[in-house]
């Protein structure tokens, strides 16, 4: 007992956690799995109660059932939202401030185009629709998990033209 | 009767019928079992982590023993009577925030 009231009043991580540096990509995983993670414990209640006739449904609660709905909103959002942010990334200038040769457009950099991850795209479908059946609600799992390679990608773009750090 | 119980025994023949009279009787059963079972993962595998490791991911296993509540909160109900639609809010929430907090505390290259 004594170890275990220790190893709770030990503040050592929280020190460590505060030092940590928090970048974009970071944070954009980050909400982005919270959104996924959200979406799977509420879609897997609702549909292991209709699969053994669950007196008890998660769905009965109109709060959490919103809340389902929502998140899926803002999850479908992020896919079309990467995509718009690549494009707009790759067809974005940065004006030379001298004249050692700044590149004035990233487009050079985007050696990943978008139908060459929609290939992967529907070669991964092929594959999940085997696994998982066709119509999923595992499918936004997918996509969005395409959609967050594609808005990394652009910013990596973006940050190795501009010369930020790349995190 | 030697003893005066405060509560109605369980007097039931299937392990199903024992459980629902119980939980009747002791309406606070549920609960607790839950959190039991919350606590004892999350205390149990974090002091261990850490009595192996030297630190303890806190996130992680609250997020494990979160998840271990949320899946007995499901089995318990497929039953009537075992869980109130009020707990199992409570527990799938506590289950999202754990989870929160694991997806914030990672860094990019750990999730």
């Amino acid at each position: 007992m004594v170890y275990c009231s220790n190893s709770i009043g030990n503040n050592k991580t929280g020190e460590k956690k505060m030092n940590k540096k928090g970048s974009q990509i970071q944070w954009t995983i980050s909400l982005v799995m919270i959104g996924l993670f959200t979406i799977a414990i509420i879609g897997f209640a609702i549909n292991f109660a209709a699969d053994n006739s669950s007196p008890v449904d998660l769905a009965d609660d109109p709060e959490l059932s919103g809340l389902n709905i929502d998140t899926k909103t803002n999850i479908e959002g992020f896919d079309t939202g990467a995509e718009n942010t690549y494009a707009s990334i790759v067809n974005s200038s940065i004006s030379p401030t001298s004249s050692s040769g700044t590149t004035a457009t990233a487009g050079q950099f985007a050696i990943t185009p978008v139908n060459v991850i929609g290939t992967v795209n529907n070669i991964l479908k092929v594959g999940w629709s085997k696994i998982f059946g066709s119509d999923s609600g595992f499918e936004i799992f997918l996509t969005t998990f395409l959609g967050m390679i594609l808005f990394i990608t652009g910013l990596y773009i973006w940050k190795t033209w501009a010369g930020r750090s790349p995190d | 009767m030697i003893f005066n119980y405060v509560y109605t025994l369980p007097n039931g023949t299937t392990l199903d019928l024992i459980g629902t009279q119980t939980i009747s009787a002791v309406g606070v059963f549920t609960p607790m079992l839950l959190a039991f079972v919350f606590f004892l993962v999350l205390l149990g595998g974090s002091a261990r982590q850490k009595a192996r490791t030297g630190d303890a991911d806190f996130p992680a296993w609250s997020t494990i023993a979160s998840m271990s509540t949320f899946m007995l909160a499901l089995l318990m109900a497929t039953i009537t009577g075992i869980i109130q639609i009020a707990w199992l809010v409570i527990v799938a929430v506590v289950t999202i925030f754990c989870g929160i907090w694991l997806f914030i505390d990672r860094r990019q290259s750990e999730v």
